[in-house]
This record gives structure tokens, C-alpha cells and sequence, in this order.
């Protein structure tokens, strides 16, 4: 009887083991994670080994303090960004990038004395900064007598051309002329024009005005409040008076809330088209969108331009910088204006600024806006214009593009240099040898 | 025994059983993987011919391109314009702005283009660059002099140290990338060659596009070194998306792979090569795919399906196989043990049952439960008993009968002799009937003698019937051997002394038995009784003897009489044999006193045989146990 258990038992274990060996054959076999990471290491590259002796340094000059602050301080941000792209792509010419970053305080003497500071004292090989007009003004003769470089990366009324500055950003010709001619053409020949009361409105409304006059279009009034100044009722008044087709905004800073508030609330809009010069995708943040929605922002640059390399900019970028920056065009100008030295620096072969000049004069660029190039006898930058319109929900749509870059012309063919220059001077003195009105100055009607 | 040829016979038919099954499974199932071996391989073969075809027509589609670029008016002529030194810097620098803006707006639209490059035809050197680092010179390229040539120029692909945004926007370094060179020819003749790099990764999007039914189809373009240059983009897969981001690390094949690397080595241009046998890919996991070599290049196209999905339905079907395998064993072992319930058992029980009839047991009935065979079997081996056992019975009634009648009739015959011998002797006494004259006196003697005779014959006839119906019953008491030798000597001398012969008894040493005395002196009364029928008259001797053998007392009778033939021996202890008829008469025996003797000495656990030879005597032993002595010996 036991002979007769242990045979079943021993036919049902191999009847079992050879179910189990049927069963367990087509089991899938999968590659262990030892392998998988063996792989991986056989991908890794190696990290480019920096020379971090002799570095190349750049002075960041912008206010971190006082009103411009908001303006300016997100560029530092973004040049930080940019030295870091650098960084990791092998530096220039195999040498680190570093940097100073000095703080011009929203006063323009100050940026002239840190500049001086940052050239002498810090010896950087370039200089990229400076956001208003004055401050330019105020920082352009130093570098001109210590012979060295200054990279300017914000739209800017022209008028000016220097071998010591790069100018990355718009001259009028670039922003404030097209987006006047667009709008003639598309929205009316009945121009308004406001500002504040500085040399930038000031310049790029003269240039308009002379613009203007050549296409048969019509002024029908120009009007200035102080930077900073929230009274806006008699200008709206005025507007409303005057019914213009188009109002050309170039207030800066927070005035705009004010102005497009009593715009609003006097329902001159929605109704009158306004095209504004100086308001970034990210200001428009602060605004509330009511006030904002159906009028137009004229740029080089904005961050939805739909081509690889601004994908590819916006991506890397984005993702070394503080979260929910939208990259506007004065970002975009700051990143090209260390993209472009780097790349100077590279083909001139040193850091020496003369040669560096001498070999950012007709560079051209894939930029994330388009094609770009260095004018050599400008020094500003061939560029693209765009005029995008804001939308309900925040957002901006594109709506004109010009057909590639616009090559730049700093002193509009309107007036002789020497009469742009004549303009100029008349308004420092006017203003009391300064760049801007002073504040006890209500009003200006000209 | 039975029992175990049962169940060997039951294992070795499920044995064969599960053999045959197997084997009618294993013919199943290689009839239906070869021909599913043949559909996968013409899938596999299309798809890898499909795969290589799109390729060689995507690079084709991709020479045109670079080659329209290169003739395109703007393009020519602002590369004419670069080495233009009558150009003013200002002219130059528009020059570069359209090159840029070109390039721009062919990046844009040519997903595959990565980066151009300009050179100077004459020395090679980079003189316009777009998303290009100023590299090696080309000018020792293959492609560049094809270009310079006036054609078309493709490189080898190499590992690009320039990186490449890829598919997640992030910078890739290492990218397999090729060049493609095409001259840039104006009116007056070659002014440079455009190299436009192609990230060959992007091949993946829109081309290495496969279309069957297998979730794991996977295919790849490799170079001859096996290193990964494309694969496909799981378009239908983007929940795994993410997932799968790993495994775009996982540029190369296996590397060790041997079988992969014979593949390359045996490719034949246009001839897909197709492996259903399964092998290792880079995952480690079985694959089985098909390779072409793409024409006009040294590249492969290669298409693989994860082998556990490809041979999927027989998964299933093996894993049918074993269950019915399982399932057909557990209902043959099922069967078995009903068997061995239903057949083996009963018949095992009817070997039991007929051993116990042939040991002698009647009484047990057969039955046996199972089959109708079985059960009619044991119902005529029940038969069988029973018949017997009744005829058993039948005889021993008989038997018993008989021995009865003896029994009866030896009592009734002896009863009257009583008044016989008390007559005879009565008519000896003269004081009492009278006296009788000599010749009377004889008579009477004769008569005297004779029914002596008769009684004693009668005594021996229900001695030996008493025992073998076992209705004697012996004594249990002590005996000293000595003293009961010298008794028997005493008793039985006289007769000898008639006979005029010795009668010696040897016995020495005190032994101590526990046995019966009568029986005993029975036995010895008998056996020297028979010696001295046969000793010669005056010259004849028995010698008698008693000696303790361990726990028996051994016995003899020892006559140096005429001896016995073989014959005789084999028959002495017959009831009713002489060994000579003529001495029977001689003196009046009945034949009956050896088988009493040996009926005595068996019934006190004893044996008795003898030795004899003719001419020189016969020796008579039997032993005796000598009892339980130790115990009792105080009792007597």
C-alpha cells in the first residue's frame, strides 16, 4: 500500500513539474536595472572642464534700488541666466564667465560713477546695463574716454550712435516709426499722442510727428505727465474732445494703470485703438485685463513667437529663471547682448574691448526674434517688429510681423544729425540740464 | 505481489497515456507555430523592406532639400557676395543678415536640420554659419569633395559634439548626425559649399513608421557598428511617453551581441534577413525581427517584436497544453485509484480468501465487491468452499462413525470375555468345577490363553482408537528415571528369562521427569515384548537405557534380534502390520504395538524412530520432555 502512495506522489510531482516547466517557458524575461544604468553611464558625457584662472568678467549694471527696480532688476536675472548658458556650453574661448553687479540706483550719476567703478576698479572686460535714456546719457561719456564697451539692451528713442555702446535694442525706426505706420494704414489717420515726460517720449513723438507729417496723417493731440503721475482726466478729457483714431501710448511705468483706468472709466475704450511702446507681456500682469484687452503693444520680441529657436530659447531660459517670468523684449535684447559678445569674443579671439568692437561690427545672429546683425557703422541691431494685440484672457496674439529685419537707423532720415542733435540739446536745457522733466512741472502741452 | 503489478500496470498506462497526449499536443503545436512562424516572417520582412525603403527615400527627400537650399537665388547670391571684396562692410553685413534669415526660415520648416554651414571652396575654411561651431575643416571629407565635385555628398553619421535640442527641449549632446554637402554655384562659377547638418534622430518622426497589429514592434536604424541612429516614435504610445524617456539613453545595442553583429555581417543589400528563433536585444529581452540594409548606405534598418507578444497565442495554447496535460493527469490518476478500488482490491481479496481455503480455513465466506466478473468469480469460488466444506464434513462424520463402531464393538467383544477367563480359570481350580483329565486341562489352558489373548487385543484396539481420538489423557507426575528403569526390568524379566535371554538395564545417574508412568511403562512393555518375539531363543539380549539430553530424557530398546528390512521400517508403525506373518501367529501380536507406542510417546511430546539392520539387531530411541522439573520437584 505505501509503494502504490509513493508512486502517485511521485507521478503527480513530475506531471506537476513539467506543468510548471510548459507554463513557466514563456515567461517574459526583462533587463535588470544594473543594465539599464550600464547604459546609461556608457551615454554620460563628460562635463567641460572650465579655465577658471583667467575668467572673462562682466559688469551688470542696472538699479536695484529706487524706482527702476522693478524694471530692471529681472534683467539681472536674466543675464545670470545667459552667463550660466555660457558656463555650461564651455564658457568663451574655454574660460569662465563671471561677473560684478553693481546697482545704479534709479539715479542716473550714480550709473555714470559705478560704471567708472566697474571699469577701473573691478577691471570687467564689458559692461551690459542701464534701462532709461537718462541713465545712458549719464554712463555714455565714460565709456567713450576709458575706450570700452557698454551694452545697452532696451528700445530706445535713437538719436544717439556711439563706438563704445552696443545698442540691442529697437532704434525708432525699429518700433516706434512701424507701429505708427501700421496704424496709420490699419487703424486710422487720426494719431493722439501721450507720454511721460522724459527724453524718450519726448524724441520718439518728435520723430513720429515728422513721420507723420510726410504720410499725410494728423495729430490731433500730444500730451505729458510727469513720470510716476496718476492724473490722467484732463489728457482723457482731451481725447475724448479730440475723438482720435489712434492713441500712441509711450508712458512708462505704473502711470499706465492710471491712464488705461481712465481710459476705461470715460469709455473712451473700449472704442479708441491705442498701440503702447513701453508695456511688457508681464505688466501687464499688474493691469486689470478689462482695461487692457483689444489695444496693441508694439515689440521686437515676443515670447510666443512660434519658430524653433525662440521655443528653444523660451525653454531654456524659462528654466533658469524665477518661475512664471514671461520673457519680454528687453530680456530678449539682454540675452542677445552676451550672446552676441560671447561670439565676439570667440571670433576676435580676446577679450580686449577694441577688438571685441571691432569684431561685433556686422555679426549676424539667429536670434530668438529673427534673423539679427551688428550694423557695423551704427552699432545697433538690425532687427524684426511686431505688433501683438491683448486678448481677454491675458494673453498676447501676434498681428503684424515685418518681413524679416529692419535695419536700423538711429537718426531718422526727417532731420539731419545735427538738427536731432540741436532737438536734444534744447530739451536738457529745457528740462534744466536734465534728461527728464522735474516733477513740479504739471504739465507741458506743447 | 498482485497488488503491485496492479499498480505498476495502472502507472505505466498513465504513463503512455500522458505520452501520447503530449505527444498529439507537441504535433498541434509545432504544425501551428510553423505556420505562424511563416506569417510573422513575411510581416517582419515587409515591414523591415518598408522601413528601409522609406529611409533611403526620406535621405533622398533630404539631398533635394539641401540641394534646393544651395540653389536657391537669394542664397547663391549672398554667398557670392561674402568673398565679394569690392562689397562694402555695410553690403557684406546685409549679405550675412539674409543667410541668417534664410537659414532661420529653412531651420523653421526642415524639422531634420540641425545647423549649415558655408565653406570656402577653395580652402575649405567656414565662412557663414548657422547654429554651427566653426568645426574641422571639411575639406578632406568625402562629401565635401563629392560637393566640390559638382554632386551631392553624404558623410558617414558620427557622434555630433554639438548639441541638439531634442523632442523634450533639452540640449543632447552626442547625437548621431550626418552631413550633407552641396555645391552653391552662381553665374560665374562655384562660390562655396553649403553642409547642412542632419540630426539623424529626427529620421524617427514621420519615418521609421510601422504599421501592424504588435504593441511591442519596435524599429531602429543602426549603423554597421550597431550604434543606435533612429527609432521609431511609438506615435500610438504617448500615455508612455514620459515613461519611456529612460530608454533614449539606450543608444546602442548590446554591444556583446554577437548575434546582432553577425546579422550586420551577413546583410545583404535588399534582402531583408528575417530571425523568428528569437534573440537578445539591448533590453536583454527575446526579440524576433528582420534586417534590411538600406540602400546606398551602410546602415540598417532593423524591426523587432518582443518575442512574448509575437508568439502570444501560443503562450496561450501552451499554457492550454499544460492545463490539458494536468487536467488529463489528474482524470487518469483518478482512474487508476477507481481501478485499483474496483479491480485490484477484490481480486487481492479473492488471493486472500483462496489462501486461506488452501491453509485449511473453510469457514470464512467468500464475497468480493467490483466488477460483474469479479463478482461472478467470487460468487463460484463461495461455491467452491462451500462444496468442499460440506464434503469435509461429510467424510469426518463418516471417520468418526467408524471409529465409533470399533470403539463399540471392541467394548461389546470384551465383555464377554469376562465369564470366558473367570470359567477357564475356574475350571483349572479342581476344588471348584472338579477335576479334569489332561487332555480337558489342555484344552482349557488353550482356551485360557487364548482369550488372554483376545483381551489384550481388544485393549490394544481401544488404546490405539483412544488415541487417535485423543481421548487419552496422561498423567503429569513425577518420575525418577532410575527407579522406573529398574521397575520396567523387573516387571518384564520373567518373560525374558522364558525366553532364556538377559534382559539388561544400563541406566545411570539421577534423572528426574514429569511424565506418565503406566504409558511410559506401556511403551517399554511393547518394545521389549517385540525384541523378544525376535531375539534368538537362549542366546538373545536386550539392553534397555535412559539418559538426559537437556531437557529430554532419551530412551532405548536395544535387541540383537534378526533386524529389520527397509521395508518393514518404512511400514512398522502402521497399525496392523507384522513384519512377519508367521511370527504373528507365532505369538498372537495384533500389530498394533508400535503404532501405540508412537501414539503414546507423541502424545507426551515426544518423538520415537529406530535403527536396524538386518541380521544385527534393531535399536529402538524415544524421547521424553523431562517437564517443567525446576518448579515442582518438591511435588512427587
Amino acid at each position: 500500500m505505501d509503494k502504490q502512495i509513493l508512486a502517485i506522489i511521485a507521478v503527480g510531482v513530475v506531471i506537476t513539474v513539467l506543468a510548471a516547466y510548459l507554463l513557466n517557458d514563456f515567461s517574459l524575461t526583462k533587463g535588470t536595472i544594473s543594465e539599464l544604468e550600464n547604459y546609461q553611464s556608457y551615454f554620460q558625457t563628460s562635463s567641460l572642464e572650465l579655465d577658471r584662472q583667467n575668467p572673462i568678467k562682466i559688469g551688470i549694471l542696472h538699479s536695484l534700488s529706487g524706482t527702476m527696480t522693478i524694471s530692471e532688476a529681472p534683467l539681472v536675472d536674466v543675464y545670470l541666466a545667459t552667463i550660466d548658458m555660457i558656463n555650461e556650453n564651455g564658457g568663451i574661448m574655454g574660460r569662465e564667465v563671471v561677473y560684478v553687479i553693481a546697482d545704479g540706483k534709479s539715479d542716473w550719476d550714480t550709473f555714470a560713477l559705478e560704471a567708472e567703478r566697474l571699469i577701473v576698479e573691478e577691471e570687467v572686460d564689458v559692461v551690459v546695463g542701464g534701462w532709461t535714456s537718462a541713465s545712458r546719457k549719464a554712463m555714455k561719456p565714460v565709456f567713450e574716454e576709458h575706450d570700452h564697451l557698454l551694452i545697452y539692451p532696451i528700445q530706445y528713442e535713437g538719436l544717439e550712435s556711439s563706438e563704445n555702446i552696443l545698442y540691442t535694442g529697437a532704434a525708432p525706426n525699429q518700433q516706434i516709426l512701424p507701429a505708427a505706420d501700421w496704424a496709420q494704414k490699419n487703424l486710422g489717420q487720426k494719431i493722439y499722442l501721450v507720454g511721460s515726460d522724459y527724453v524718450f517720449p519726448r524724441a520718439a513723438n518728435e520723430i513720429i510727428k515728422d513721420y507723420i507729417k510726410e504720410t499725410g496723417g494728423q495729430i490731433v493731440g500730444e500730451k505729458y505727465r510727469p513720470l510716476g503721475d496718476n492724473n490722467f482726466s484732463t489728457i482723457v478729457e482731451d481725447i475724448k474732445i479730440t475723438n482720435p483714431d489712434v492713441i500712441l501710448n509711450t508712458i512708462n511705468g505704473d502711470s499706465n494703470i492710471a491712464f488705461f483706468k481712465a481710459l476705461h472709466d470715460q469709455g473712451v475704450h473700449p472704442g479708441t485703438r491705442i498701440i503702447s511702446f513701453s508695456i511688457t507681456e508681464n505688466e501687464i500682469l499688474a493691469f486689470n485685463i478689462e482695461f487692457l484687452k483689444g489695444t496693441y503693444l508694439a515689440w521686437n520680441y515676443f515670447s510666443n513667437i512660434d519658430t524653433t529657436i525662440n521655443n528653444e530659447f523660451v525653454h531654456n531660459l524659462e528654466a533658469r529663471l524665477p518661475e512664471n517670468t514671461i520673457l519680454t523684449d528687453p530680456m530678449e535684447a539682454a540675452y542677445l547682448g552676451l550672446v552676441l559678445y560671447s561670439n565676439a569674443v570667440e571670433l576676435a579671439g580676446s577679450e580686449d574691448p577694441s577688438l571685441v568692437r571691432q569684431s561685433l561690427k556686422g555679426m549676424t545672429y539667429s536670434a530668438p526674434e529673427g534673423a539679427i546683425g551688428i550694423d557695423p557703422e551704427t552699432n545697433h541691431l538690425a532687427k524684426s517688429f511686431r505688433i501683438a494685440e491683448v486678448l481677454e484672457n491675458g494673453q498676447i496674439k501676434i498681428v503684424y510681423s515685418s518681413d524679416g529685419y529692419i535695419l536700423p537707423q538711429p537718426f531718422p532720415e526727417s532731420r539731419s544729425i545735427d538738427e536731432w542733435n540741436e532737438y536734444l540739446l534744447g530739451l536738457y536745457e529745457g528740462w534744466n540740464q536734465n534728461w527728464a522733466a522735474p516733477a513740479e512741472i504739471m504739465e507741458n502741452d506743447n | 505481489m498482485i497488488l503491485k503489478h496492479a499498480t505498476q500496470l495502472l502507472i505505466l498506462f498513465l504513463i503512455v497515456s500522458l505520452i501520447s497526449v503530449a505527444i498529439i499536443s507537441a504535433i498541434f503545436y509545432v504544425s501551428q507555430i510553423n505556420s505562424q512562424r511563416e506569417q510573422l516572417s513575411i510581416i517582419l520582412e515587409s515591414v523591415s523592406q518598408i522601413g528601409s525603403d522609406n529611409i533611403s527615400k526620406w535621405l533622398d527627400e533630404r539631398k533635394i532639400n539641401v540641394q534646393n537650399l544651395a540653389e536657391a537665388r537669394l542664397f547663391t547670391t549672398s554667398v557670392k557676395d561674402l568673398g565679394n571684396p569690392e562689397l562694402s562692410s555695410q553690403e557684406i553685413f546685409q549679405s550675412r543678415l539674409e543667410l541668417e534669415r534664410f537659414s532661420i526660415y529653412a531651420h523653421n520648416s526642415w524639422y531634420w536640420l540641425e545647423g549649415l554651414k558655408i565653406s570656402d571652396p577653395n580652402n575649405g575654411e567656414m565662412i557663414f554659419e548657422f547654429r554651427d561651431a566653426p568645426t574641422a575643416n571639411l575639406r578632406e571629407q568625402q562629401h565635401f569633395i563629392n560637393a566640390l565635385n559638382g554632386n551631392i555628398g553624404l558623410s558617414e553619421i558620427y557622434s555630433s559634439e554639438e548639441p541638439i535640442i531634442n523632442e523634450f527641449g533639452e540640449y543632447e549632446k552626442d547625437v548621431p548626425t550626418l552631413l550633407i554637402s552641396a555645391p552653391i554655384y552662381s553665374d560665374v562659377g562655384l562660390e562655396g559649399v553649403l553642409t547642412a547638418r542632419v540630426n539623424v534622430f529626427k529620421i524617427d518622426t514621420g519615418v521609421i513608421e510601422y504599421v501592424t497589429d504588435f504593441h511591442s514592434g519596435d524599429a531602429f536604424m543602426v549603423n554597421s557598428d550597431g550604434l543606435l541612429l533612429s527609432r521609431s516614435a511609438f506615435p500610438q504610445d504617448i500615455v508612455n511617453f514620459v515613461e519611456r524617456r529612460p530608454e533614449l539613453e539606450l543608444r546602442v545595442f548590446d554591444p556583446k551581441n554577437q548575434e546582432l553583429t553577425k546579422l550586420f555581417q551577413s546583410a545583404d543589400k535588399n534582402k531583408p534577413i528575417t530571425i523568428v528563433d528569437g534573440y537578445n536585444d539591448y533590453r536583454g529581452t527575446q526579440v524576433i525581427g528582420s534586417i534590411n540594409q538600406i540602400q546606398d548606405t551602410d546602415w540598417f534598418f532593423i524591426f523587432e517584436i518582443d518575442e512574448a507578444e509575437a508568439y502570444q497565442e501560443f503562450v496561450v495554447l501552451q499554457i492550454l497544453v499544460g492545463y490539458t496535460l494536468s487536467i488529463i493527469a489528474i482524470v487518469v490518476f483518478g482512474t487508476s485509484l477507481h481501478f485499483s478500488k474496483t479491480f485490484a482490491r477484490p481480486i487481492i481479496d479473492l488471493k486472500e480468501s483462496a489462501e486461506e481455503i488452501s491453509s485449511g480455513n473453510l469457514d470464512s465466506p467468500i464475497k468480493a465487491k467490483g466488477s460483474y466478473e469479479i463478482v461472478k468469480l467470487s460468487e463460484s469460488m463461495e461455491q467452491m468452499r462451500k462444496t468442499i466444506k460440506k464434503q469435509l464434513e461429510e467424510l469426518k462424520e463418516m471417520e468418526k462413525l467408524k471409529d465409533e463402531f470399533v470403539a463399540m464393538i471392541s467394548h461389546e467383544l470384551k465383555n464377554p470375555l469376562t465369564p470366558i477367563k473367570l470359567y477357564s480359570a475356574a475350571l483349572k481350580r479342581p476344588n471348584i468345577l472338579g477335576e479334569l483329565n489332561k487332555n480337558q486341562a489342555e484344552a482349557v489352558d488353550s482356551i485360557s490363553f487364548n482369550s488372554l489373548r483376545l483381551e489384550r487385543m481388544i485393549g490394544d484396539l481401544l488404546d490405539i482408537q483412544k488415541l487417535e481420538l485423543g481421548q487419552i489423557k496422561f498423567e503429569n507426575k513425577w518420575i525418577v528415571v532410575e527407579e522406573f528403569m529398574a521397575m520396567v526390568t523387573r516387571n518384564l524379566k520373567t518373560q525374558t528369562e522364558q525366553k532364556g535371554c538377559q534382559l539388561i538395564n544400563h541406566t545411570k545417574g539421577e534423572i528426574i521427569m514429569k511424565s506418565d508412568t503406566p504409558r511410559l511403562a506401556q511403551v517399554f512393555s511393547n518394545l521389549i515384548n517385540n525384541s523378544i518375539d525376535f531375539i534368538p531363543e537362549n542366546k538373545g539380549k536386550i539392553e534397555i537405557n535412559a539418559q538426559n539430553k537437556k531437557d529430554k530424557v532419551l530412551f532405548s530398546v536395544k535387541d540383537n534380534g534378526s533386524g529389520m528390512t527397509l521395508e518393514t521400517q518404512k511400514n512398522l508403525f502402521q497399525k496392523f502390520y507384522q513384519a512377519d506373518t508367521s511370527i504373528r501367529r507365532k505369538h498372537g501380536g495384533t500389530g498394533l504395538g508400535l503404532p501405540i507406542c508412537k501414539g503414546i510417546v507423541e502424545g507426551l511430546g515426544g518423538k520415537i524412530w529406530f535403527e536396524s539392520e538386518v541380521g544385527k539387531g534393531t535399536n529402538v530411541y524415544f524421547t521424553i520432555p523431562r517437564g517443567t522439573l525446576d518448579e515442582n520437584i518438591d511435588s512427587r
